[in-house]
């Protein structure tokens, strides 16, 4: 097997992991243990496309705080409809299904004012596999009221094409760029690796009693194939998306206790933009009530709205010159609202017997997002997100 | 893209400033209210997770859920 340039990742990840140990191990120990394992099922529809997600996710003290080692399972099963030109690609229109599984390993600790985290993660789909490694770092000061934190990550990816609709049957995807001489004359790119750096700046702090408050500053650079593989625009010609994509993100939040009524308000807000031409806006504003000691209901709304990539096409129509082409609704301008609702109860009141003392400090929780569009202007339609969570502390 | 971050960018800088200089600090034991589930954002990291998935194949925004990397062509 070709050592991959991920698993030359793996080495210094380990490096990083033990040095977080040893300097874990040797700090003085401030805090009690918590334990916890967490299983959630997602589930999430649209127009063409299912999805049912199963997660697990495992972390551990060891022994407490200044070491915290964790694990996390998902795995997607999508159903979609095969449509227009991709049904020829996927070998007729009909559903087909298709399973991806995600693993992820975690190791952080927190030495007096100093947090550091790492992690790694793969995925894998029948024409696609992800690594990514992580990094963390943040620092409390002022008496802990304030938390300025960085985070990188990096994803190497690689992009198949699945042919005839026969599993193990497919061949990179290097997506097409232009020959120098003749722009009507696509090649392939140079390689099915996207390689992505992701990086964040993070910001919080305790202004009154009552008042927490979040800023954030992300960017990421990827750089490889970035289209969909099958979709095509509507003269049946293949979607060609630049290789080199840069995004940049700001985005702050607040939560603001109420305590006489027991209602937290929590607005936020996110703007991005990236060199395709794409500027989006995301307003949201969530409302926490506690209406029992051991039940809190959460209400939220976002609106978002983004402007249209500089080579989308609202009629779907590209000549055999155009640099690129895309038939991805998320490319054209478009605005949605999602309105969702989550129930938490908290389990400690059933923990008073023995044999439930188990259920101490555990919780289960419901949501249920909504997602409106108006389906003439974003061919995916509405969407609707729901999920059902046990955490149970140990 | 730059003419547009730019002046956020800058407010950005300026309220971190102003925060870690200017705020009276408020004590370890006025915080109480701020341990309590609803203002803890560390709740939510599965859920964030999760839209963000669901928010990178539906829209062509970024970021707004912490720094995280991998997953799926859902382009």
């Amino acid at each position: 097997m070709t050592p991959s340039p991920q698993r030359r990742g793996h080495p210094r990840a380990a490096w990083i992991t033990a040095l977080v140990m040893l300097a874990a191990m040797s700090w003085p120990s401030s805090v009690d243990a918590e334990d916890r394992i967490l299983i959630r099922g997602n589930y999430y529809r649209e127009r063409s496309t299912r999805i049912l997600q199963p997660y697990i996710s495992f972390s551990k003290d060891l022994p407490d705080e200044r070491l915290t080692i964790g694990a996390d399972y998902l795995m997607d099963v999508i159903s979609s409809a095969s449509i227009g030109a991709a049904a020829l690609q996927l070998g007729g229109d009909k559903v087909f299904t298709e399973i991806r599984h995600e693993a992820t390993l975690r190791v952080a600790s927190r030495l007096g004012d100093w947090s550091v985290g790492s992690f790694v993660r793969y995925s894998t789909e029948t024409d696609y596999e992800s690594n990514t490694f992580g990094l963390s770092l943040a620092r409390a000061v002022r008496q802990k009221t304030i938390t300025l934190g960085a985070n990188y990550a990096y994803t190497n990816d690689r992009a198949f094409r699945i042919l005839a609709n026969v599993p193990g049957v497919r061949i990179p995807w290097k997506s097409k760029v232009p020959t120098e001489g003749d722009p009507s004359d696509f090649v392939d790119g140079p390689s099915n690796v996207l390689q992505v750096h992701i990086f964040s700046l993070g910001y919080s702090q305790v202004l009154s009693r009552t008042l927490l408050a979040f800023l954030q500053l992300e960017g990421s650079h990827a750089r490889g194939p970035q289209e969909n593989p099958y979709r095509r625009v509507r003269n049946g010609m293949e979607e060609v998306h630049p290789l080199l994509r840069r995004r940049l993100a700001i985005s702050g939040s607040a939560r603001y206790a109420v305590p006489k009524a027991r209602i937290v308000f929590e607005p936020r807000y996110r703007f991005s933009a990236d060199d395709w031409g794409i500027r989006s806006h995301a307003p949201q504003l969530r409302l926490h009530v506690r209406v029992l000691p051991e039940l809190s209901l959460r209400a939220r709304y976002r609106y978002y709205m983004q402007t249209g990539s500089v080579f989308w096409s609202p009629t779907g129509d590209y000549g055999a010159a155009d640099r690129y082409r895309t038939a991805d609704p998320k490319m054209g301008a478009f605005d949605s609202h999602t309105a969702g609702l989550q129930i938490t109860y908290r389990l400690d009141r059933l923990a008073k017997t023995p044999s439930t003392s188990w259920l101490r400090g555990s919780w289960i929780q419901a949501n249920y997002d909504h997602v409106f569009v108006d389906p003439d202007e974003y061919r995916f339609g509405n969407a609707r997100i729901g999920s059902l969570t046990l955490s149970v502390a140990f | 893209m730059e003419r547009t971050v730019g002046p956020l960018l800058r407010a950005c800088v300026c309220t971190t400033l102003l925060g870690t200089t200017g705020c009276a600090i408020t004590p370890p034991s006025q915080r109480g209210l701020l341990a309590q589930p609803e203002m803890d954002p560390t709740l939510d990291i599965e859920e964030e997770s999760f839209h963000s998935h669901i928010e990178a194949a539906r829209e062509a925004g970024f970021g707004g859920h912490g720094a995280q990397g991998g997953g799926c062509g859902c382009g």
